[in-house]
């Protein structure tokens, strides 16, 4: 024994119960009542244990003294890693320019066309995603450009998988839904080329699940979620597997199953609220806001709401302070305080616009509708279908909800508009496709 | 506006995917090999494939081991099921949890790098002992010795194993 311990040797003898080694019996006391030579103990078997598993043996057997050379892997990765940082500067003297000059600058730099700087380029579009979507799509736009170039296949496919992924993203954002399933589809084909793509495919699924939620096509989103959900677990990679599962509680809420959906949202933020994610807190809170709106909990939905608020302020992201403010005002449409909920209401469809965000814009003005509806107000009900369906004839509008809002401000004109006809219109620019016809409900 | 020099990546993040390659190499290594049987010729493209996913997904991810082992058992699915055998060679399953996985065949590993470290016969005293299950009784006819002795054997090279173990995790930290 070392300082009223025992030894490796003799705790394997008392393992054996060999008495010519060691007084069994007095180990036995010893041992019941001391913490460190019980595990001591306990990491020997465990030792043992893995001594027991024949990979171990057949593993040290194929060991060779030292790991593979990198060489060609170790060369391949600095070439990377060069271009990444590479990318970084160019990047920051591009931010001295405005975007529009960006194309001749790099016309005249083609050496600075590389990957890193196409993905360079998407961070840098990712963060126009919620104010400023169309200019998302120009930098994105120059970014695919770069991809083109690429003759490395595999950089071309990793480049254009991402060109596609964050286009959909920015088309989403803008209302163009089919376009941004095409671009979903795109980023799946691209990446599928990669070397060990399946957690880049997971972005990819991640992105069509987004899109269809957007669409209110629920059912097909919620597979796909589930998908990126288990994948992003077998990496190892709960953080995103935890946002993956904001999405899926999103599309719970929306197929009518609001008290699970609360649940999976609390169970999350407590999650990111250990760890520290602000961007992340301010989202559920928001969600947590919607959940409560739906099951008419006011007093959570303001709070809820005023966090969200408070916290999006806080991060800059102004777009999605509105998103609250919209759906705060849905709550006090709701509980018949329709001059409060025209003020965040106007706010909101004033702040979409201005980010040229018309699609959601649209949405918002059908809640202003039917308030002025519901209160009668023919003449300005019929005054903001009038400027709904002129903004929606504008070129980047999406042309199926022109026509939609269009027979809605006639209905308004001729005062056959009902509540059920702005819940029909709504329900067409939210859930249809371009190519989709709107039909008014049955009389 | 000038064109600016190409500059070298940053030594701590050429270090970092070095220091990856070299901490993580064994252990995908491993459950190439071990778990999932796939042809020494094919276990270095596989890993070094999972490497190079690892680059392009950096930024994404946290706990760069668990990423790599989920990374690694998932390649050697597909590289069984491109094959039409994933049911015969893959029985073992998706690890749930790929950071207690990593964990684990990372104490496999080392067990395995301790084994191959040992002096030979210590080595030898370890294979008969665990791998093929021989008594002391046994070890004793096979070393030509008493029971008492082979007990012995075993119990000083288990501890030599152990030490030496101390020593190889000591060093990764």
């Amino acid at each position: 024994m070392i300082d009223g311990h025992y030894e490796d040797y003799e705790l394997l003898a008392y393992r054996d119960r060999d008495a010519d080694m060691l007084d069994v019996p007095s180990a036995d006391a010893h041992i019941s009542m001391c913490e460190e030579c019980t595990e001591r103990l306990r990491a020997i078997r465990r030792f043992e244990a893995l001594l027991s598993d024949k990979n171990v043996h057949d593993y040290a057997r194929r060991l060779r003294s030292a790991p593979p050379a990198m060489d060609a892997f170790v060369v391949a990765t600095d070439d990377r890693l060069r271009a990444d940082v590479d990318a970084e500067r160019t990047l920051a003297r591009l931010g001295s320019v405005a975007i529009d000059a960006w194309p001749e600058w790099l016309a005249f730099h083609p050496s600075r066309q590389t990957p890193g700087l196409v993905l360079a380029l998407l961070g840098e579009s990712r963060r126009h995603l919620n104010d400023r979507p169309e200019t998302t799509l120009r930098v994105i736009a120059i970014a695919e450009e770069i991809a083109n170039a690429q003759t490395d296949v595999f950089d071309l496919a990793e480049c254009r998988g991402n060109v596609e992924l964050q286009r959909a993203n920015a088309l989403r954002h803008l209302g163009r839904y089919d376009e941004a399933l095409a671009a979903a589809d795109a980023a799946y084909r691209f990446l599928a080329h990669l070397p060990a793509p399946t957690y880049d495919l997971a972005f990819a699924s991640w992105a069509r699940a987004n899109v269809l939620f957007s669409m209110t096509r629920y059912a097909e989103a919620l597979p796909l979620i589930r998908d990126a959900t288990e994948t992003f677990l077998i990496f190892g990679d709960l953080e995103h597997a935890n946002r993956a599962r904001v999405v899926e509680a999103s599309l719970l809420c929306e197929q009518g199953d609001v008290e699970r959906s609360e649940q999976v949202y609390r169970a999350l933020l407590t999650f990111f609220e250990n760890a520290g994610d602000t961007e992340m807190i301010a989202r559920l809170s928001a969600n947590l806001a919607d959940c409560a709106v739906r099951l008419d909990h006011a007093s959570d939905a303001r709070l809820f709401a005023a966090q969200a608020t408070q916290l999006f302020a806080t991060l800059g992201r102004p777009s999605e302070a509105t998103r609250v403010r919209w759906s705060l005002g849905n709550l006090l449409m709701r509980h018949g305080a329709f001059e409060d909920a025209l003020g965040e209401l106007e706010a909101a469809a004033e702040d979409f616009q201005q980010r040229g965000m018309i699609a959601t814009m649209g949405e918002v003005l059908l809640d202003i509708v039917e308030i002025y509806l519901r209160r009668t107000e023919w003449v300005e009900a019929e005054a903001l279908a009038r400027t709904l369906a002129g903004v929606f004839r504008s070129a980047h509008a999406p042309l199926h909800h022109a026509q939609a809002y269009a027979y809605l401000r006639d209905a308004l004109a001729n005062r056959s508009a009902t509540v059920d006809l702005v819940a029909s219109v709504r329900a067409f620019v939210t859930g249809s496709s371009e190519t989709d016809a709107f039909a008014p409900p049955l009389q | 506006m000038p064109e600016p020099r190409t500059p070298a990546p940053p030594p701590d993040t050429s270090d970092a995917i070095r220091l990856a390659y070299e901490d993580h190499y064994r252990v995908l290594e491993y459950i190439a090999a071990q778990k999932f049987h796939v042809p020494d010729e094919d276990i270095r493209p596989l890993v070094h494939d999972v490497f190079l996913a690892y680059i392009r997904n950096r930024s994404r991810v946290r706990n760069a081991r668990a990423w790599l082992v989920g990374a690694t058992f998932n390649s050697c699915r597909l590289y069984w099921r491109e094959r039409g055998r994933e049911d015969d060679v893959c029985g073992y399953g998706k690890p749930l949890d790929a950071a207690a996985a990593a964990e684990d065949l990372t104490a496999r590993v080392d067990a395995g790098t301790v084994l191959r470290r040992l002096p030979r016969q210590c080595r030898e005293v370890l294979h008969l002992r665990f791998y093929e299950e021989y008594s002391s009784e046994e070890l004793a006819r096979h070393f030509a010795t008493t029971v008492g002795y082979a007990r012995k054997m075993v119990h000083r090279c288990v501890r030599n194993a152990r030490a030496l173990l101390t020593r190889i995790v000591g060093a990764r930290q």
